[in-house]
């Protein structure tokens, strides 16, 4: 778990005698850097592949990035539609993520009350993790339809396992001497999940949200992919301009996907590090 | 009595017999000690005294309203600061906020830790941390304390401090609580305490019952007398017999 989570007195040691009161965005820059370097290491990898590896007649199968932003994002007709489709897969992801959340709080501390519950409770949410998406999917689409909803629930069910399994692991972390503790102050159920279990558990929440967030991007894609019927999201329009044989599009598109993933996780990284950074110590 | 133990036989579920027929009892302002080799149940006593655990056989009689219960491990939230601690026995309690308020900085202050109160625990030392958990034990005027080995984690410069601390809050105008105090030193056990029970090593059984007659409050170099020596002697013969035996 731990391993996860960066940690957070990150301050390179410059021997500055300043270095510890510098400006948020100068160290915010200093983290970002190794993931700036790694982009630009893909645009350059990009660039010698599509130069010194693919002749001139084969460049087609993978543009340079100038070419192929340029061709995408310069035409109306195909940038428009392509930043509709993310809105609208962005929208689903997000409200997607958000019902994981609570579905998967929720039932983890339903299984955290009684050894009971979670012995009953505990292999629903194996199995759900187990079958694999992609069998769901048909049916998903033939019982709720392919638009809004349908995509939604295939986010939730992807998600929604890391929400659970790292939200138990958080509410059960706490030390037997805090319970006793709370027992020997005679704390109510209920005193007990809101005073120990939950906040024990929110560097694990996190955890999982970030997982959960990476994971519910994935869903969209694969729910947008599948259910080409309706407004069609990122997913829909990747397998549209794959057919179509439309490269600098096909780029585009995914360049995109993998930025909304990337700030997806970033931003929770960062929510991570503000709030359990600062009261947890990490 | 604050708290009788009367031939109390603990038996776990694993059929290891953890304490064989113990007959023990704290009069109020007593501190007894009960010192023992590891793993001769002292604990156990301390669960079943707290009613965290109930005894196969016998009574534990416990006359106190007010029982607090420090750890070896402090045991504190880390999410809480020093004060929250503190203040959480007052929240679970029922106690309204301005009073909870001001008791947890009664109880820093106790234990020396007034600057403290907005620390977290990561940020407080071992012995810091350990003093935060006395004043949480201390903040709802117990008249049973039961330590399970508190000092036994802490280097030990710090363990004799906490020491002298201890029986500083013992003897201070403004606690009222008798001890019950798990330990394995014979020093610590004989520093403390008005009393030192010796226990034997599986089945756990009080061997011996040593009174310490010193005065409270004590100095530290009370360690150094000859008449510390001795005692300390006497209730190390009886483990060193219990253990030949």
């Amino acid at each position: 778990m731990t391993a996860l989570v960066e940690p957070t007195r990150t301050v390179p040691d410059d021997g500055s005698p300043t270095a510890p009161s510098r400006p948020w965005w100068r160290s915010a820059l200093a983290r970002s850097a190794p993931i700036a370097a790694a982009v630009a290491g893909i645009v350059v990898i990009w660039y010698a592949v599509s130069y010194l590896v693919l002749s001139p007649s084969q460049r087609f199968l993978l543009p340079p990035p100038h070419e192929a932003f340029g061709v995408a994002l310069g035409n109306p007709r195909i940038a428009g539609p392509m930043f509709e489709a993310l809105g609208r897969s962005a929208a689903v992801a997000l409200v997607g993520l958000v019902v994981a959340v609570v579905l998967g709080i929720a039932y983890a501390v339903v299984m955290s009350q009684s050894s009971w519950a979670e012995r009953i409770l505990y292999p629903y949410a194996v199995i759900l993790q187990t079958i694999p998406i992609l069998a769901l999917v048909p049916l998903i689409g033939i019982w709720l339809g392919y638009a809004f909803t349908a995509r939604v629930v295939v986010c939730v069910i992807i998600a929604l396992f890391p929400m659970i399994s790292n939200t138990l692991f958080g509410l059960q972390s706490a030390s037997r001497d805090a319970h006793d503790v709370l027992t020997l102050n005679r704390a109510t159920r209920w005193q007990r999940l809101v005073k120990l279990q939950l906040p024990a558990a929110v560097p694990a929440i996190f955890t999982g949200l970030r997982n959960a967030a990476g994971l519910s991007v994935i869903g969209v894609i694969v729910a947008d992919f599948y259910f080409q019927q309706g407004d069609p999201g990122i997913g829909g329009l990747l397998r549209l301009y794959t057919t179509k044989l439309q490269m600098e599009a096909l780029f585009t598109a995914i360049t995109l996907t993998a930025l909304f993933g990337v700030l997806v996780f970033s931003a929770f990284a960062l929510a991570d590090r503000l709030v359990v950074g600062r009261r947890y110590g990490r | 009595m604050t708290l009788i133990f009367d031939a109390v036989t603990k038996r776990f579920a694993t059929g290891t017999t953890a304490l064989d027929d113990v007959s023990l009892d704290v009069g109020p302002r007593e501190f007894v000690s009960v010192v023992g080799p590891s793993g001769c149940g002292k604990s156990t006593l301390l669960r079943l005294a707290s009613g965290l655990d109930v005894a196969s056989s016998g009574t534990v009689r416990v006359d106190a309203e007010r029982l607090s219960y420090v750890f070896q491990d402090p045991a504190l939230l880390e999410w809480r600061s020093a004060a929250r601690n503190v203040e959480l026995v007052g929240e679970l309690r029922g106690v309204e906020k301005q009073e909870r308020r001001l008791r947890a900085r009664a109880a820093l202050a106790l234990v020396g830790l007034e600057g403290f109160a907005q620390q977290h625990p990561r940020q407080l030392s071992g012995g810091m941390r350990m003093r935060v958990s006395l004043a949480r034990a201390l903040v709802s005027d117990p008249q049973l304390a039961l330590f399970d080995e508190p000092f036994g984690a802490l280097d030990e410069i710090t363990r004799l401090q906490m020491q002298s601390e201890l029986q500083r809050l013992f003897a201070a105008p403004d606690t009222h609580f008798a001890g019950l105090f798990i330990t394995h030193s014979v020093s610590e056990a004989v520093y403390l305490s008005t009393r030192v029970l010796v226990m034997s090593g599986r089945p756990g059984r009080i061997v011996d019952e040593i009174d310490v007659p010193f005065a409270h409050p004590r100095p530290p170099d009370l360690r150094h007398t000859a008449e510390f020596a001795e005692l300390t002697g006497r209730v190390s013969a009886a483990l060193a017999g219990e253990v030949a035996a």
